[in-house]
């Protein structure tokens, strides 16, 4: 398994097209911050909360700091990193029956079992590369332009986190974020194992979470009943790290469901690709 | 799966199950209401050269894939090595080399990448083998470039060099010499003897009767899914139909003789030469019947290929599915 998977990573990371996610965060993250860091942050601090919060606490360093930006830029960019979470599961099965070259696979000992185990995986470890990739930039970039400092997070009131517990909740908000986007990667997934075309389950995985994510934000009453049972009810379960008390048992449920999806989702890709009839 | 005889016309005889490479007892593929391959028995023995022959969508490619379990059989046996197939996939797929239909790659990589990772797919494979295959497939100064800088020959050979890569007991390649030049068919073909000369049974399905003819030791040609015959080249088109060309000048008086014996099972007359179709064994009587007429004979010339029998073969089939229709 070790060995086939070692196949995935160096057919992965070899293809310019894997690069996509990585080289849109590395632009975008800096010139968010940028843009922050050019605007002053004026149009913050001067909200009314972040005011009141400067004139009745001492807080140790500056509230706009790398800390608070790179909270700032999850709630901004978590709407749109699944886009590039799906382009290497959409593409890891699709890509290879449109060049072929799955047959030239499947001709070789390794089941079928075996060849998709490895490609779970890959996809797993390219969306939590993803997120690492996008964690550790935000905050490097975030400590040279804007330094680092206490995390003042606006919710239900004003909550303030030394700069050690603000590091190790957005740890935690990351590997959340990291379970939620599986979700998203399985999805893609199951349609990469369903068409021989690159660009449809890239296309078929937005399309659903587009759809799902109207219905999960929806007011509509009718909708009320089948929103438990959407995946995208419980994605945005890293916000809850910036919560206090942190909610451990509803992280753990919507982990849970979380987890199930993806394996369901995963599990449902296998079951199809070892009774596919292999034509392309 | 039995160890009876494959059905079709076979006309050798060969009960030595115990080395057939490939065996398949009635298998059948249908994709919803489509048959694509019907009741298929085939063998293929240690040592073969073996042809399989059919026109465009005759269910080569669907048997291939059977055989290699790409695709699942809708019904009947396959035994690869005499072990049932895919219960013994992996063990069976270790000896096997497989092209099939067109030689695809991963195209950012350089062919040495590409066999490296085949090669460990296979349990892994010597670097000195991966020289050793890109020189014998004439490849070895362009084994670094990235495979989409090759010509529809280079990456050809490069299918074969993939097929032979892990030392396989058994080469299955899928009309290898698609799309290419006559001088790349040409090299395609020495491949194929080159392969077989050590000693590897290679099964090799292609529209190319000269191909098979030049370089197959026995053969099976299917259509519509059907096994329609298969056996020794050269025993096949022994008892096949033979076209003999006669040159006369009494064509007309020719023509009327040879047109009431039921010897002459077909007759065209081009450009004064008459070419007749009849059982090779015949020839002497049509002399004969010539000589006694008096017509005087400048040629009798005999002409048994596999274009003749492959096209007799697949008339016959059609002449039987137009009586069935």
């Amino acid at each position: 398994m070790w060995t086939l998977v070692k196949i995935e990573w160096i057919k992965t990371f070899r293809r310019w097209r894997t690069y996509i996610g990585f080289a849109t965060i590395g632009f975008f993250l800096p010139l968010f911050f940028v843009a922050m860091k050019l605007s002053g942050g004026e149009f913050i601090l001067n909200s009314p909360a972040l005011k009141s919060i400067q004139e009745n606490f001492i807080v140790i360093g500056n509230i706009f700091n790398g800390m608070f930006v790179s909270r700032m830029l999850m709630n901004t960019l978590f709407v749109h990193i699944p886009l590039l979470v799906v382009l290497v599961p959409g593409d890891i099965l699709a890509g290879e029956a449109a060049s072929g070259t799955i047959r030239t696979i499947l001709t070789r000992p390794p089941s079928r079992l075996a060849v998709i185990t490895s490609k779970i995986i890959l996809s797993l470890f390219y969306t939590a590369l993803l997120l690492i990739f996008m964690a550790l930039l935000s905050l490097t970039v975030g400590y040279f332009l804007f330094g680092l400092g206490d995390l003042v997070v606006l919710k239900n009131g004003i909550l303030i986190f030394t700069l050690q517990e603000a590091l190790w909740r957005f740890a935690l908000a990351y590997a959340l974020a990291i379970v939620a986007m599986s979700v998203i990667a399985a999805v893609a997934f199951l349609f990469s194992v369903m068409v021989s075309n690159a660009i449809g389950p890239i296309v078929g995985s937005i399309v659903v979470l587009i759809i799902f994510l109207i219905i999960t934000a929806s007011p509509i009453p009718a909708f009320e009943s089948i929103r438990p049972y959407l995946f995208t009810t419980y994605t945005d379960v890293w916000e809850k790290a910036f919560s206090d008390p942190i909610p451990w048992t509803i992280i753990g449920k919507y982990v849970g469901v979380l987890v199930f999806y993806s394996t369901a989702l995963f599990g449902l890709s296998a079951f199809i690709f070892q009774r596919k009839d292999i034509l392309s | 799966m039995n160890s009876k005889r494959p059905s079709g016309n076979s006309v050798h005889s060969f009960p030595r199950p115990e080395e057939a490479l490939i065996e398949t007892a009635h298998l059948k593929k249908s994709f919803k209401n489509n048959i694509a391959v019907s009741d298929l028995n085939l063998s293929v023995f240690k040592g073969d050269v073996f042809g399989f022959l059919g026109p465009n969508g005759a269910g080569k490619s669907t048997t291939i894939r059977m055989l290699l379990g790409l695709i699942h059989p809708t019904n009947g046996a396959i035994r690869l090595f005499g072990k049932p197939f895919p219960k013994f996939r992996r063990e069976s797929l270790l000896k096997i080399g497989a092209l099939v239909e067109k030689p695809d790659f991963y195209s950012y990589l350089s062919a040495r990448k590409n066999l490296e990772i085949l090669g460990k797919l296979s349990g892994g494979v010597p670097k000195s083998r991966i020289d050793e295959v890109l020189k014998i497939v004439k490849l070895q100064n362009r084994g670094d470039n990235p495979v989409k800088t090759y010509s529809q020959g280079m990456k050809q050979r490069l299918g074969i060099a993939q097929a032979i890569l892990n030392h396989p007991d058994l080469v299955i390649l899928d009309e290898p010499s698609i799309g290419l030049d006559p001088e790349g068919m040409k090299e395609v073909r020495e491949l194929i003897r080159s392969i077989s000369s050590r000693g590897v049974t290679v099964f090799l399905s292609s529209h190319l009767l000269h191909e098979v003819e030049q370089i197959c030791t026995r053969m099976a040609i299917i259509h519509r899914g059907e096994i329609l015959v298969q056996g020794y080249v050269s025993e096949l088109l022994q008892g096949g139909k033979t076209i003999l060309t006669i040159r006369t000048p009494e064509t007309t008086r020719a023509q009327s003789l040879l047109q009431a014996s039921e010897l002459v099972q077909g007759m065209e007359l081009q450009n004064e030469v008459l070419k007749i179709q009849i059982n090779y064994a015949e020839i002497p009587k049509i002399n004969a019947m010539l000589v006694q007429a008096g017509i005087r004979v400048f040629e009798l010339t005999p002409t048994t290929s596999l274009e003749d029998f492959y096209l007799s073969i697949l008339k016959q089939a059609e002449d039987v599915d137009t009586r069935k229709n």
